[in-house]
């Protein structure tokens, strides 16, 4: 398969404006026709950087790049709210796209980009999706679809994506993979960037490691038989075994007599783009972990939507320490002092032109009122140093702008902000999502903490792993109901995958 | 601010070129646009109470642009605040008296705030209840309110006795105190700062002003982290509002004395350009905003002390706004794409 002479990436080097140290450094990388070349490293290596200025959005300060004209899939998708996904997604698959008709009727379009997803998920999507607003259209699918239309994409040699599985299920990303398989057999080279490692060594080629903005490791997928192998590139030591797809043994809280913290009563609610919820009830005590797994458009999405207050009319009802929740509100639950991670970060998580203090801060004003009240001369900086005090424990300068973070630590400044807010409730949507194994561990290691303390937690994820790792309970959520399997189909993945599906037969439920 | 540096020179450079081109006493011309502003006591008087006018309304189109939101309709809105407290003052006539005038110039300040911030209001309800962005609510509502409001200053407000179309002029005891020998420098002048130093010290050092910030920044994780956004719009909309009609209210008290029509003489508009000089910056405004008059002053000069026979003044100020919105734009993302085109990169910026 890799035969010809290879596409390369010379010793090339970007620095920051006004950073100390250069974010990319040195990096020389032999990138192969035909292969599936895994960018790995820990957050803030380097990696998203690198695929910038391979892709030309950074300007090349040193260094020599021969690679053909790329695409890029970034890792977060701009989305603009009031456009047709349709739109959106023709502005990706027809962007010079000789293939394509210059001009053409929205109808037209549609056809083109359904044929085409059809082709490249090997299976019918439902078309009338193409019509919905982008704010209706779920992370995952949002994602998954540009994937695909990028990927199918035969006039180009060189397709970069930067975590295109972080979002996906188990069952998205062998979609994903699927279409990776067919660029790089017609002889396309795919450079990957993923936290993901176990999944995508299976189909991987080539394997670089970063470390510092720096390549620690670089060579033949058969040199990295599992993820233990790669760690010390990574992080420069070895990561004791991590627990993966391990079941949590840990029972949570375990007084039967405790009243329910937060609870959850018969909820159903429409959605124009997306399956109804249909008669979900859940109940948290303190302490517990409850977690919530499936497939994102199943249950997931619809949920996290209602917790955020973006769904006004429903039916059922909230209840926090016995007392309603007007879970129709945005601030209902921020009211209660509920921490809650969103899964669409750049969107709900975080003000990028703000300072990274400030996306800290705007969890603190009420509490400092006072501050700003009695000094007239530098509040804004006792403020300041208040939350710079606070968070000093986080590896992360805080003085700077959000939007110069990478997006896994973005990510361990908010999922560090809402576990700090959420004392007694939190609401986490995929908090792992974007992190390496290390920071993933210590974000697991906080959660897992707050629940010790008293908090009561509920995990919304997409990731199978995650759920299993860190719920004392699991539930599942398939078109939009929630199901909580008995102990004997938690232990098989199997079963639990066929539960997604809505395959219940011959499988136990309590 | 340093980004305005460009857009400036070439304005300036655009002006010298005219003055060439416009007239045959070219070093007359150039030595009064250059000179005069600084050296003549009566340009640097009309620069110094300019440049507070423009204070105002380039904080109100500052604060509202760092909420995330934009105010047009700064005209309509110090139009209405001075020639509120002008028909306010009509209505009192000779009821008034002199030992009044503080509380008639505080009666007058609240009213031109609430007339103008009314608009300012009503934009943000829009906003809040259907969507109607305040970019264009703000516009039209001071394109409408512009001819109706000078068709009362000459119809049924006019002064009768005036060959001017204006207003009765405002008592003497009610125009703002001013030095004896330079009538320019008022007392508005330090009312314009003072104003502009508290937005300032609120923006930054508030608990509310740092809410603003954030929903500025970023109006969906505002949301999310339970800030009432909406409320925050109006509260801004209302104080760029009511910055504009205190600016009307200083215009009418402390320069015209009367509502003449036209008397707002565009601050409106040109607070737009001083708010992008100072890059929407509150802190940088003075000096924008004393950049931009000496531009004004400079060129009306010009045209005084030669042979001119156009407004020059009015085509810098047109240069000015074209500039530094190409500028703007350019530095933003609107030529992205352009850029992209004449200086490909080694991929294609699909982002």
């Amino acid at each position: 398969m890799i035969t010809e002479s290879p596409f390369a990436i010379d010793n090339i080097s970007y620095t920051y404006s006004g950073a100390e140290r250069a974010s990319v450094a040195e990096v020389s990388l032999d990138v192969f026709p035909g292969e599936l070349h895994l960018l790995i490293g820990e957050n803030g290596a380097g990696k998203s950087t690198l695929a910038k200025v391979i892709h030309g959005l950074l300007e090349l300060q040193e260094g020599e790049i021969r690679l053909p004209a790329s695409l890029y899939l970034p890792q977060h998708l701009l989305s603009y709210a009031e456009t047709d996904f349709s739109e959106y997604l023709w502005l990706y698959f027809s962007w010079k796209n000789s293939q394509v008709p210059r001009w053409s009727r929205p109808t037209t379009r549609r056809r083109i980009l359904a044929e085409a997803l059809n082709k490249g998920l090997g299976r019918e999507i439902d078309a009338s999706i193409l019509d919905e607003a982008v704010a209706r259209v779920s992370t995952n699918i949002l994602h998954l679809y540009v994937s695909i239309l990028l990927l199918s994409r035969s006039d180009h040699r060189l397709f970069l994506l930067d975590e295109p599985t972080a979002v996906l299920s188990d069952a998205e990303a062998r979609l994903l993979f699927q279409a990776i398989s067919a660029a790089t057999a017609r002889g396309a080279a795919v450079i990957m960037i993923t936290h993901r490692i176990g999944e995508a060594l299976e189909h991987a080629h080539r394997i670089s490691v970063m470390r510092r903005g720096r390549i620690s490791g670089q060579g033949p997928a058969g040199n990295f038989p599992d993820a233990q192998s790669i760690h010390p590139l990574m992080f420069g030591q070895d990561l004791r075994e991590n627990p993966d797809s391990a079941l949590n043994t840990s029972a949570g809280p375990s007084e039967d007599g405790i009243p329910a913290l937060f609870e959850i009563k018969y909820l159903s609610a429409d959605f124009p783009d997306l399956c109804s919820l249909k008669d979900v009830s859940l109940s948290l005590k303190p302490g517990e972990i409850l977690a919530v797994s499936g497939i994102r458009d199943e249950g997931l999405e619809q949920l996290e939507r209602l917790f955020s207050g973006r769904i006004s009319r429903f039916r059922g009802s909230a209840e926090f320490r016995g007392q309603p929740v007007d879970l129709a509100q945005p601030s209902a639950l921020r009211k209660i002092g509920a921490g809650i991670v969103p899964s669409q970060r750049k969107r709900y998580g975080a003000a990028l032109s703000a300072k990274a203090w400030e996306n800290i801060g705007i969890s603190m004003r009420d509490e400092d009122r006072q501050g700003f009240r009695r000094s007239p001369m530098s509040p804004r900086r006792r403020f300041k140093d208040r939350v710079l005090r606070r968070y000093e424990g986080l590896e992360l300068n805080l003085d700077v702008p959000a939007s110069s973070y990478s997006g896994g630590m973005l990510q361990q400044l908010i999922v560090n902000r809402e576990i700090s807010i959420g004392k007694e409730l939190l609401i986490l949507s995929n908090p792992g999502w974007g992190l390496d194994p290390q920071h993933r561990e210590r974000i697991y290691e906080l959660i897992r903490s707050s629940a010790a303390g008293g908090a009561a937690v509920l995990l919304i994820s997409s990731e199978l792993d995650e759920a299993l790792e860190l719920g004392h309970r699991l539930a599942c959520i398939s078109d939009g109901r929630l199901f909580y399997p008995a102990d004997s189909v938690r232990a098989s993945r199997t079963a639990i995958e066929s539960v997604f599906l809505g395959q219940w037969e011959g499988v136990e439920h309590a | 601010m340093r980004k305005a540096i460009l857009p400036l020179s070439l304005s300036v450079l655009l002006a010298v070129i005219l003055i060439s081109l416009g007239t045959d006493q070219v070093f007359l011309a150039l030595r009064a646009f250059f000179i005069a502003p600084l050296s003549n006591p009566f340009y640097l008087t009309s620069m110094i109470s300019l440049a507070s006018l423009l204070l105002l309304s380039g904080s109100g189109i500052s604060l509202a642009f760092s909420a995330g939101s934009f105010n047009l309709g700064g005209e309509g809105q110090s139009y209405a605040g001075g020639l509120a407290p002008a028909f306010l003052m009509l209505l009192m006539g000779s009821r008034m008296e002199a030992w009044m005038a503080p509380l008639i110039l505080l009666l007058g300040i609240l009213t031109a705030m609430l007339v103008s911030g009314v608009q300012g209001w009503a934009a943000a309800e829009l906003k809040n209840r259907l969507s109607i962005d305040p970019l264009i609510s703000t516009f039209l509502l001071s394109s409408a309110l512009l001819p109706f409001m000078d068709s009362l200053i000459i119809g049924p407000l006019r002064d009768q006795e005036s060959n001017l179309l204006s207003m009765p002029r405002i008592p003497e005891f009610l125009r703002l105190p001013a030095l004896p020998s330079l009538p320019r420098i008022h007392l508005g002048i330090l009312l314009s700062l003072a104003a502009w130093a508290a937005v300032m010290l609120w923006y930054h050092h508030s608990r509310r002003g740092f809410e603003v910030k954030m929903a500025g920044a970023n109006a969906d994780f505002a949301r999310f982290m339970g800030l009432p956004v909406g409320r925050l719009l109006s509260l801004v909309m209302i104080v760029s509002a009511a910055l504009h009609g205190l600016a009307g209210f200083i215009a009418l008290v402390g320069v015209q004395h009367a509502a003449v029509v036209g008397f707002t003489a565009g601050i409106g508009w040109n607070g737009i350009a001083v708010s992008l000089i100072g890059g929407n910056r509150l802190r940088n405004l003075p000096v924008s905003a004393l950049i931009f008059a000496y531009l004004i002053t400079a060129s009306n000069a010009a045209m005084v002390f030669t042979d001119f026979s156009f407004e020059l003044s009015t085509v810098i100020q047109a240069s000015v706004f074209l500039l530094i919105s190409v500028d703007f734009a350019w530095r933003r993302n609107g030529f992205a794409l352009l850029k992209s085109r004449l200086f490909p990169t080694s991929g294609e910026a699909l982002k």
